[in-house]
């Protein structure tokens, strides 16, 4: 044969050459350049130029900065880090649509730590539990890293180019079959966006929808003033407050705020008491503070507002209360009426429009409006379509193109199944989220969201004033904003969310840019930007809305009929938080129920069933049916059941999935519901341990009534004998007070806590063994009568004992005194002989039984690097956050002066400033202050531990013609 | 030199036969029985031993506790007195045991010369039986006519065996 | 060889009339010098030696995975470890009162089985004396309890009975080793002159160290037992008091009681007459020494079991009384727990094997009647344990703070770490009954030549 034959063949383009259609796509895929090079007729100096750069920009991707050093800190420090100096940003935490002020702590350029921020109108400095866990948010190693297409990994550019083509397509058409599905957004500069947006394509139908809606409530004032409207409480002014299943302290938009207000009327030795009625179905934070806490079914709750709009409009004395009406009626109505100007109505989001409206008048009717509380524009333009109505579109195949942004409809619409379904008939679906979540696996692309740390942004808060976002590190993964993708659909080449914001506020600051926005972002909020008072009367068609028929008998009809009623989780939102450990091991605040959602069921109707606590039962609404253990929960109507939603997600990662059952596809089911006990019986994981309705002893918890208070004199406790001579005291002497009356059980101290001092979670199976390793918990005791006890909470840590039980047993001095009154426990000296937590007469010790610390989800970075890390085998507990005192000894040290203020995480958090912490050695410090309350009193003070850490008594402030009459 | 070791059938026989024996003419005697001797002398320096080492044991440690706690390093544990001698004591008082048997125990050992896994006697075939059911006396001589007068003697007392070795 | 048995004779002698020297150590040095075992012997051992096992794959887990593989927890932080300590050490406490107290105060009853005393006080202290240092959380630190000079120039924290428990178990088991070995000398040296010629003699010989019966090792070594005895007798109380004193020393709900210390060595008493009586019963039969522990023997023990149950009988009364007295509202609940509670079988067990049914004994026919008292003593031995239990962990699940209330569930582990040092304990018996002198014969010897008058 001819050696001609066999030469080795000369090739043109690398199709040719390798004969593999695959490999162009593969090479796409790495450079897309380089492909479309390759398939023109090629160059091969092109080619060549191409390849090398190809492969320098592929070095570069990885050390792309987006942000600069655009960072500014909230006072006047050096930008850059110093070493072990904390450094801080403030920015928001938006949830539900709404901010929260919050100030990030960067360690070393690490965000780590978050707390309020005082400038916010809606933190006051305070946070709330899910502001606490952002960290671990912001960390979450299972959060997506790429764009997928078709749930296989695909790559930013290719979701680009397909964006590009589906551009054109939509601006040819106008935009017809363009859908997008938002969650509430208050957001001026998406907002603004998402108008330009619908403006772009005017057949474009914008659907905002939220899990946890607040329409309800907006809807209840269109009917009365016609236009919808926000409610802003002042519950610092309102003497009697009237709350019909109170979200208040719990998902509100102002909850931080409302708290603070609060506490400023709880406590009678610092000012004069308010009176807190509470009608509710289900226990509420604001019920179990209540001085008085009535138990309605749901629909009794509607027939009482009914009542008691009328008894409230009739000029007349109250009418005698009819024999179905509840005897507390006259007294309350009494009440009201006494303290008109003084008094707050207010129901529960989650509460027809009916009731809100009727609640409106009331409040109308008592002189309360810009008194008690204002009404301000609801926020943002309302949405132009409905949720139901997108379905049906979808259905129809009238949706083409769906864009959803930072929602999970999948997951958490009432309709979710349906929803799954429905997508598969729409042909091109963008889902923006930062899991591949329950619908992110569903649509055709899936671009992950940058995290509210790593992209700028702007929302408004609960009195619509506005705080700017800004990043907090670079992005741990290569995420957009939801700014950034709505901006993809406007021009060709995107911005940055930076540019957007920035372009956005350059036109509508006043001044010089720069600087206003630079204070903006100092301040975490742009000054007065709090909407005015709406200036809007009653229309006179509303003065009689059509509530329920007056007449009819409550009770009869409802007597036996069991009633669904769902709340958002007290940890876990609307589910969002799923994957967050630290939220799925948080007890919540009255079951004391971690890792799942048990429903909460009555003892009456645990009786009835023979259930208990973690029985499973077989919940039917209608055709709709699912098993979920129970938990018996004191304090139920006795026929609703409670159904927490934010659990049972598929979507969530590695924590959050599999946890609890998805009750979000009941929450629009109108049918009867049925309960069948099955055999079937979990261990539902909880924190409590003993009788559920055990009173606290007086030496535990003392409480008494405002009355004996006022008549009684304070009872000054003795100091207790001691055969020990006191030791030579340090400079500072550290001690705490905590006070019961505002403690409202929100546990945002004890994850507070957990960040701070890199508190590990032990998991579901842990806890059931009792190994939980809060180093603050809030114990929670529930008194009197099972169907409606009354209810306490009792923050516990470590009481750091003048003369501590645990010390002295400590075969090693593990555990010992130093001068300033602090029990500190040495880690590394600890040989785990436990002896310390059985001599513990608070059981604040916590053991690690195995090594936790190195069990955590999550990454090393994320580690507050001011605490030690606890290893297996060792004692651990509270130490009144001796790291922050010891950067404050240190401070003192170099600046020679005396020790400052120091503030703890769990201090720090408290919205409702129920822990004071501070220095006794110094006369001004506010801790001695509270020392010298009348109310002051030490837990087990028989023990003669001489606690630093001590309570000011629970007061409650009853109506005097109610004695006897409920909690 | 020599030994010879007679062997009694009882207490009483080497009784009377120790009496022949007075210890002043006959330094080098000793005796071996299963079981000791009822009439034998008590006194032995291991009690008043013992007890020293047990008193010395208590305060010493009595005293290192107190300088640790009140000196090396003092400690604030649970706003307790540093010199909290009541707790001292019941470590002082194990450890002062723990000394006292140590201290007899080493003792024993030395007042007896301790271990000695080889002795001449063991050349006697009767000294198997000491342990056992019979009594022994063994007597080391220097001359030949001690020898002889201590033949006599063993003659007239008709022990159960007689042995002699060189 | 059974020992379903006839009816003892409590005024039997202390020894069988036909027993002389010479039969006595003859059939003693036998037992030690067979060349093989007993058939029995194996069919004890062999699963004695597993369990042995078992203890050591439980140890080994355990420095790897950590107390987590217990059932300790919080409240409970104290469970199996500390209450099974507790229960051996009472076990082996026993034994040394038998074999100390009763030498100084010449119970000649307590001759011939004062060996096999001391073999259960050296291997109960030994299987006490691994759970203080399993139980650490870091157990690879024990040696912080001792004091040594360190770098951080540290102490141990000598207010805590903790550390006097570490130092009274310290000493406890190095001076029963001393007192057990210093009464074997002389009956070393007689085996060792048993022996035939060979490994055996030389290996006795090694271990009597040159022990002649010379009147100055007699005289010596007289003195020496005789003040170690009078030592030993308040080491052991104070051992088990200061075991009482780890849970009284504490503020505990349940612990904070006086009369602990000695309620622990009532209770060590009960436990060690038991045990006794288990082991020799059996072993009187199997080894043929019915004639050196006669009817006497176990007529006496039986008493002395019937006394200390009376005892613990009054120390539980006390501990209900002080409770009520006190009126703490914690030790109420406690009590309460315990009386009608969650723990009332706990302790009613208790009451009923270590109060109730030892009143059995008020009656002459069953106090020698041996298959019961075997099962009397093994019902007290279970009730004890009960009665740890009782202590140890009922106390901790319900402490003053109710919010604190917890429960405890032993694991597998915490079955098998038990388990296990029973079969330490066995297996070590069993070894010293095959290899040392069951019976102190140089003890028995006099008193073959001085029989006791009848003393009844």
């Amino acid at each position: 044969m001819s050696p001609l034959n066999n030469r080795t063949p000369l090739w043109r383009s690398l199709e040719e050459a390798g004969g593999d259609p695959g490999l162009l796509a593969r090479a796409t895929q790495e450079f897309p350049m380089l492909a479309r090079a390759l398939a023109d007729p090629v160059n091969r100096r092109e080619v060549l130029k191409l390849m090398a750069a190809c492969i320098a920009w592929s070095g570069l991707a990885g050390c792309d900065s987006k942000f600069g050093d655009a960072l500014v800190p909230p006072v006047r420090m050096p930008p850059n880090v110093v070493p072990g100096r904390p450094n801080f940003f403030a920015t928001a935490q938006v949830l539900g649509g709404y901010a929260q002020g919050i100030v990030v702590e960067h360690v070393m350029g690490r965000p780590l730590k978050v707390a309020g921020n005082p400038h916010h109108p809606a933190s006051l400095g305070a946070t709330d539990a899910y502001a606490q866990a952002l960290p671990l948010d912001f960390y979450d190693p299972d959060r997506a890293a790429q764009v997928c297409f078709k749930g296989n990994p695909s790559y930013r550019a290719a979701f680009d180019a397909a964006l590009a083509t589906e551009r054109a397509r939509l601006k040819a058409s106008d935009g017809a079959g363009l859908k997008i599905l938002t969650g509430n957004i208050t957001s001026p500069c998406l907002l603004d966006q998402i108008e330009s947006l619908l403006r772009a394509y005017p057949e474009a139908t914008w659907v905002s929808w939220e899990p946890l809606s607040r329409t309800n409530a907006q809807n209840g004032t269109r009917q009365i003033y016609g236009t919808p409207l926000d409610t802003i409480a002042h519950l610092d002014r309102a003497d009697i407050v009237l709350a019909f299943d109170a979200d208040l302290l719990s998902t509100d938009p102002g909850r931080l705020r409302y708290a603070r207000d609060l506490a400023s009327r709880r406590n009678p030795a610092r000012g004069q008491m308010n009176r807190i009625y509470a009608v509710e179905s289900t226990p509420t934070l604001l019920g179990s503070v209540a001085d008085h806490r009535f138990i309605a079914e749901p629909s009794d709750v509607e027939h009482i507002v009914a009542w008691l709009l009328d008894a409230v409009r009739s000029q007349s004395s109250p009418p005698a209360p009819a024999g179905t009406r509840p005897p507390w009626m006259a007294a309350l109505i009494e009440d009201l009426k006494g303290a008109r100007g003084k008094v707050l109505i207010h129901a529960g989001a989650q509460h027809s429009a009916a009731v809100h409206a009727q609640v409106h008048l009331m409040n109308e009717s008592l002189l309360a409006r810009n008194a008690t509380y204002t009404l301000i524009d609801a926020q943002g333009p309302a949405p132009t379509s409905s949720p139901e109505q997108l379905l049906l579109d979808m259905h129809a195949g009238k949706v083409t193109h769906l864009l959803m942004l930072d929602t999970n409809p999948a997951y958490s619409a009432p309709f979710s199944w349906d929803f799954a379904a429905a997508l598969k008939s729409v042909p091109f679906s963008v889902s923006l989220a930062r899991h591949l979540d329950e619908t992110a696996q569903k649509t055709t692309w899936f671009v992950p969201l940058a995290h509210s740390w790593e992209s700028w942004g702007d929302a408004r808060a609960y009195d619509a004033s506005v705080s700017i976002l800004q990043p907090q590190s670079l992005p741990l993964y290569d995420g957009l904003s939801a700014a950034e993708v709505v901006d993809r659909y406007l021009q060709t080449q995107s911005r940055s969310s930076e540019a957007i914001v920035k372009d956005f506020w350059r036109a509508r600051l006043s001044g010089d840019f720069a600087q206003a926005f630079d204070a903006a972002l100092a301040k975490g909020v742009l000054a007065d930007t709090a909407a005015r008072p709406a200036t809007v009367e009653p229309r006179p068609a509303a003065v009689h809305p059509s509530g329920p028929e007056k007449s009819d008998n409550p009770e009869a009809p409802h007597a036996t009929a069991i009633s669904l009623v769902f709340r958002a989780d007290p940890s876990l939102w609307d589910g969002r938080f799923a994957n967050n450990p630290w939220l799925q091991e948080l007890p919540r605040p009255l079951a004391k129920d971690v890792w799942g959602n048990p429903l909460r069921i009555s003892p009456a109707l645990a009786e009835q069933h023979h259930l208990e606590t973690g029985d499973v039962v077989l919940l039917k609404v209608g055709e709709a049916s699912v098993t979920s253990p129970v938990i018996v929960l004191p304090g139920q109507a006795p026929h609703t059941i409670t159904a927490l939603l934010g659990s049972g997600r598929s979507g969530a990662g590695r924590v959050g999935d599999q946890v609890g059952v998805n009750f979000h596809p009941f929450t629009s089911l109108a049918d009867a519901v049925r309960l069948e006990k099955t055999a079937a019986h979990t261990d539902v994981a909880t924190t409590v341990h003993h009788n559920l309705l055990t009173a606290p002893s007086e030496q535990v918890l003392r409480h008494q009534d405002l009355s004996e208070f006022l008549s009684g004199q304070p009872e000054a406790s003795p100091p207790a004998a001691t055969l020990y001579e006191t030791h030579p005291q340090g400079p500072a002497q550290w001690a705490m007070s905590i006070d019961l009356n505002a403690c409202i059980g929100c546990n945002a101290c004890v994850v507070a806590c957990q960040a701070e001092n890199n508190i590990p979670v032990v998991g579901k199976a842990q806890v059931l063994r009792e190994r939980e390793m809060h180093w603050l918990r809030i114990d929670r005791y529930l008194a009197g009568d099972a169907s409606a006890p009354e209810s306490f909470f009792q923050p516990v840590l470590c009481m750091h004992c003048e003369q501590a039980p645990c010390e002295n047993v400590c075969p090693v001095g593990a555990t010992v005194h130093d001068a300033e009154g602090l029990n500190v426990m040495v880690y590394n000296r600890c040989v785990g002989t436990r002896f310390c937590s059985n001599n513990c007469p608070y059981k604040v010790r916590r053991f690690n039984f195995d090594s936790f610390a190195r069990e955590q989800h999550r990454p090393r970075e994320s580690w507050n690097p001011e605490v030690t890390v606890r290893a297996r085998g060792v004692m651990e507990k509270c130490s009144y956050c001796i790291q922050r005192i010891a950067a404050a000894r240190i401070e003192a040290d170099r600046d020679s002066k005396p020790i400052g203020k120091v503030t703890t995480a769990c201090e720090a958090a408290c919205p409702t400033r129920a822990f004071t912490f501070g220095n006794l050695a110094d006369p001004e410090s506010a801790v001695l202050a509270r020392k010298r309350s009348p109310l002051d009193f030490a837990m087990l003070s028989d023990e003669a531990t001489k606690p630093r850490t001590t309570y000011e008594a629970k007061v409650r402030n009853p109506n005097p013609k109610l004695k006897g009459l409920s909690a | 030199m020599a030994a010879l070791l007679a062997t009694f059938a009882s207490e009483a026989d080497l009784k009377t036969a120790l009496e022949r024996f007075p210890a002043e003419k006959w330094p080098e005697l000793e005796i071996y029985s299963p079981l000791p001797l009822s009439s034998e002398p008590k006194h032995s320096p291991l009690p008043a031993l013992m007890f020293a080492a047990g008193m010395l044991g208590f305060i010493g440690f009595f005293l290192l506790m107190t300088y640790a706690d009140t000196q090396a390093y003092p400690h604030n544990i649970g706003g307790r007195p540093a010199f909290a001698w009541p707790a001292f004591i019941p470590i002082a008082f194990e450890l002062g045991v723990l000394c006292a048997m140590v201290a007899g125990f080493v003792g024993y050992f030395v007042v007896c010369r301790l271990p000695k896994l080889y002795d001449e006697v063991d050349e006697f075939d009767g000294a198997r039986r000491g342990l056992y059911d019979r009594w022994l006396l063994c007597v080391r001589i220097e001359e030949a006519k001690g020898l002889s007068e201590a033949h006599a003697i063993f003659r007239t007392l008709h022990p159960e065996s007689l042995e002699e070795r060189a | 060889m059974s020992i379903a048995g006839e009816t003892l004779r409590a005024d039997a002698p202390v020894i069988g009339p036909n027993l002389n020297l010479e039969s006595m150590t003859d059939r003693i040095c036998r037992i030690a010098l067979r060349e093989r075992a007993f058939a029995w012997w194996w069919i004890a051992f062999i699963p004695s030696a597993a369990l042995t096992l078992l203890l050591i794959v439980a140890i080994g887990y355990l420095f790897y995975a950590g107390i987590g593989i217990w059932g300790v927890n919080w409240p409970v932080m104290w469970g199996f470890a500390i209450l099974c300590y507790v229960w051996w050490i009472a076990i082996a406490s026993g034994g040394t009162i038998i074999s100390a107290l009763f030498f100084l105060v010449h119970a000649e009853w307590r001759t011939s089985i004062n060996r096999i005393a001391e073999s259960m006080m050296l291997f109960g202290a030994a299987a006490a004396g691994i759970y203080p240092v399993l139980h650490l959380g870091r157990p690879w630190l024990f040696y912080w309890l001792f004091f040594y000079p360190n770098t951080m120039t540290l102490w141990p924290q000598f207010r805590s009975p903790l550390l006097w428990d570490f130092w009274a178990l310290f000493t406890y088991v190095f001076a029963s080793v001393l007192f057990w070995y210093a009464g074997l000398l002389p009956d070393l040296a007689s085996v060792r002159d048993r022996a035939e010629k060979g490994l055996k003699q030389r290996i006795y010989g090694i271990f009597a160290m040159g022990f002649r019966g010379s009147s100055g090792q007699w005289r010596h070594l007289r003195a020496l037992y005789g003040v170690m005895a009078a030592i030993m007798t308040p080491v052991v109380v104070s051992i088990h008091s200061i075991v009482g004193l780890d849970f009284a020393g504490a503020a505990t709900t349940g612990w904070h009681v006086t009369q602990f210390p000695p309620f622990f060595v009532c209770g060590a008493l009960l436990s060690g007459f038991a045990i006794v009586l288990l082991l020799i019963i059996p072993l009187r039969k199997l080894l043929n020494l019915e004639d050196m522990v006669t009817g006497r023997h176990i007529g006496v023990l039986a008493k002395l079991l019937l006394t200390s149950s009376l005892l613990l009988a009054y120390a539980y009364l006390m501990d209900a009384f002080s409770a009520c007295y006190g009126g703490n509202g914690g030790d109420l609940a406690l009590l309460a727990a315990r009386l009608h509670g969650e723990y009332a079988p706990v302790y009613w067990g208790a009451v009923l094997f270590n109060v109730l049914l030892p009143q059995l004994l008020w009656s002459r026919k069953l106090r020698l009647h041996t298959p019961t008292l075997m099962l009397l003593s093994l019902g007290v031995v279970i009730g004890m344990w009960l009665e740890r239990y009782l202590i140890v962990v009922t106390s901790l699940s319900r402490p003053t703070l109710v919010s604190a209330w917890g429960a405890f569930h032993p694991t597998f582990w915490d079955w098998a770490t038990l388990a296990g040092t029973v079969g330490l304990f066995l297996s070590g018996i069993l070894l010293s009954v095959r290899f040392v002198p069951v019976v102190a014969m140089h003890e028995m010897r006099a008193l073959i030549l001085f029989p006791p008058a009848r003393s009844e």
